[in-house]
């Protein structure tokens, strides 16, 4: 084939020849009525289908890209990919005749750079994602910084209070109930940070123990039910199961996210009625949670679970803080599920859903037979702060307590006692309370040891199992679960 | 048969490929594919007062200003898609401009303003009430669900026509 060029080509016609196939060039001339008159060069690398290029056909049926242009001005069209696929340069020069169409091909050149341009782009795009999250974490922060400020300055005011113990009319135990309970607040709105954290890498470990239903409640009340007072909206909780119903749950975080729920509805309610629904049903516990507050924007419901870290638009997590999509976290964690119903104007609705076993009533657990227990408790403990805390906590939960401070001590009492159970400390004065708890049990104790521990490291868990302990505690002690676990070992 | 070229412009990764790959043939792919130069798709339509059309649409790449090159790519067009991304506000302000330079390089000829990625949910900023004004329609898309692509291109052609 033979290429359209000046009249003293510098090469060889062979030459030129083979350069017009390496380089795919192909070229095409038109009348002025914009018919094909000739085509030559390697025309079979754009058109495969050579009935398509028929002498006379139009310009613009073979090149859709000369639709609408003026073939009369010189142009260049660099990397247009025709609808045919093949990739090109085009040239147009205007002839005596017409003008002409020159292509090459440009398939390797717009490949290369085009992953080039791709690399660009996509990093201008991380960019950007990257600066908007970073819009949110600050904004996040401030809003953080500023919900952390009610409960503190609580704190501050009623401790100030209770500094003032001449003036007559404070009711220090109403005072010390308000730092108490603002303290809890305090902690939960870390522990969603905390929370948060953790759930972005994964490590939120989800730990059940039985719980009873009424007990749990009464404790997400107690934080919320004043901040409900305060706006003057009415908090209640419906049963619609037995209070007393023993379940196994992760209470801690399951009571995280009532209470992130439940300020949520708080926040977003002028006034009207806050309840709390709760349902058990073929091993399946449910809260709902509704409100009467401003509801949700329809189109707002589905990005409004994203966590700040992964929201696209910032402006939903203004107020609402991570509590949201953390809680929505937890509860997948616990192999629940949760979902908002809500209507602008009207109010909210979320319902969790937590799978759960084990339903047993309270009160028939702790029937006459409970009187027959031993609930006779050993405090084995050298803190001397600590031991009165500890017989303080056990008395008032109907244990009777006896105390050892030291190995002689714990001897002779169990010359003359047999407790049910000994809280033993794992570093009691000068003896390991590892080597003690396997020497008691060789030596024929027959009542349960439960290892008091101020590391939850897991080595020392470990041991202390190894050596018979039935149980751990780990130190600060948290009255509820001191409780808690006591009963699980003197009722099974 | 009438055959009218049309571009589709706009910031880059906006979706321009994505509707017309949506409206030509009816597939959306998430990956994303830089675009460079310029990709031809052709396309046939009929108006509501029953002319035959057939749109040759230019893909341009939209990674940067228009450059003197693809001010080449433009030329000829009797109407445009000027696109951005709900979920970028940035990209609104970048079709103000890519606007500015069509309409020196062409003058005014008809053009559809596009917000596209319309299934995210997002309440983007509204577009100035000046650009609203000059297009001829202006609405919401999403090459995803396929929500406003088909009337997106039949507006064009109509005021194409019509124009
Ligand atoms: N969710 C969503 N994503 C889209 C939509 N249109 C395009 N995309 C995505 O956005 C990215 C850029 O699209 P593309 O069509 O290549 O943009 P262009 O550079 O303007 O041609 C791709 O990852 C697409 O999958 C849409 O309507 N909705
Ligand atoms: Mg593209």
């Amino acid at each position: 084939m033979k290429v359209m060029t000046n009249n003293n080509p510098p090469i060889s016609d062979s030459v030129n020849d083979f350069i017009i196939e390496r380089l795919n060039i192909a070229g095409f001339s038109f009348d002025n009525d914009h018919l094909l008159i000739t085509a030559d060069g390697n025309i079979e690398y754009y058109f495969p289908n050579p009935n398509t290029i028929a002498s006379d056909t139009v310009a613009s049926d073979l090149f859709p890209f000369l639709v609408g242009i003026d073939p009369l001005n010189e142009k260049e069209f660099p990397y247009i990919e025709m609808p045919n696929g093949v990739i090109v340069d085009a040239f147009i020069k205007p002839t005596s005749a017409g003008y002409d169409v020159v292509l090459i091909d440009m398939a390797l050149q717009r490949d290369k750079h085009q992953q080039v341009q791709q690399i660009a782009n996509v990093v201008s795009l991380q960019k950007d994602e990257i600066s908007a999250e970073n819009e949110a974490k600050s904004k996040f922060i401030s809003t953080f910084s500023h919900e952390l400020k009610t409960p503190l300055s609580s704190i501050l005011g009623y401790s100030e209070l209770l500094n003032e113990p001449d003036k007559t009319g404070i009711n220090i135990a109403a005072n010390a109930n308000a730092i108490h309970r603002n303290g809890i607040y305090l902690l939960n709105l870390i522990n969603n940070v905390l929370e948060q954290g953790r759930a972005d890498i994964q490590q939120t470990t989800i730990t059940t123990s039985p719980v009873k239903l009424s007990d749990m409640l009464d404790s997400v009340s107690y934080l919320v039910k004043p901040l409900a007072d305060k706006k003057k909206i009415n908090f209640s909780i419906h049963y619609g199961c037995p209070e007393d119903f023993v379940l196994v749950l992760d209470e801690q975080h399951l009571c995280q996210v009532l209470v992130n729920l439940i300020t949520n509805s708080i926040k977003f309610s002028q006034e009207g009625f806050i309840t709390i629904e709760v349902n058990y049903k073929d091993n399946e516990l449910q809260f709902i949670v509704s409100d009467t507050g401003i509801g949700i924007p329809e189109d707002e419901l589905s990005t409004i679970m994203q966590p700040f870290g992964r929201a696209k638009h910032t402006r939903h997590i203004e107020g609402a803080g991570i509590g949201l999509s953390l809680s929505n976290t937890l509860v997948k964690l616990m192999g629940g599920d949760l979902s908002i119903q809500s209507k602008l104007g009207e109010g909210t609705a979320v319902t969790v859903t937590v799978p759960t076993t084990n339903a047993v009533i309270a009160s028939q657990l702790n029937g006459d037979a409970q009187m027959s227990i031993n609930r006779q408790i050993l405090v084995a403990e050298d803190d001397e702060d600590l031991v009165p805390l500890i017989a303080y906590y056990l008395e008032e939960a109907g244990y009777e307590v006896i105390t050892a401070m030291s190995q002689d001590e714990l001897k002779s009492e169990l010359e003359s006692n047999q407790p049910a159970v000994i809280l033993m400390d794992h570093n009691f004065r000068e003896a390991n309370g590892i080597e003690l708890t396997k020497e008691l049990l060789d030596n024929g104790f027959s009542g349960k040891i439960i290892m008091l521990t101020a590391s939850s490291g897991e080595a020392i868990i470990k041991q202390a199992m190894n050596a018979g302990c039935s149980d751990f505690i780990s130190k600060p002690i948290d009255r509820e679960k001191l409780h808690k676990i006591l009963a699980k070992h003197l009722n099974d | 048969m009438i055959t009218k070229k049309i571009c589709i412009i706009g910031d880059f990764a906006v979706g321009k490929t994505s509707l017309i790959n949506r409206f030509v043939d009816n597939h959306f792919s998430e990956e994303y594919l830089t675009t460079v130069g310029v990709k031809l798709d052709t396309k046939e339509l009929v108006t509501s007062n029953g002319t035959d059309i057939k749109l040759v649409i230019w893909d341009i790449a939209g990674a940067d200003e228009l450059t003197t090159a693809k001010r080449s790519y433009i030329d000829g067009a009797s109407g445009y898609i000027l696109v951005y991304d709900l979920s970028r506000p940035k990209t609104l302000e970048s079709a103000k401009q890519i606007h500015a330079s069509v309409v020196e390089e062409i003058g005014s000829v008809p053009f559809v303003l596009v917000g596209n990625k319309n299934d995210l949910q997002i309440t983007a900023p509204e577009p100035d009430a000046d650009l609203v004004d000059k297009s001829c329609h202006q609405l919401k898309t999403s090459a995803l669900t396929g929500e406003g692509v088909a009337d997106t291109f039949q507006a064009l052609a109509e005021a194409v026509v019509s124009g």
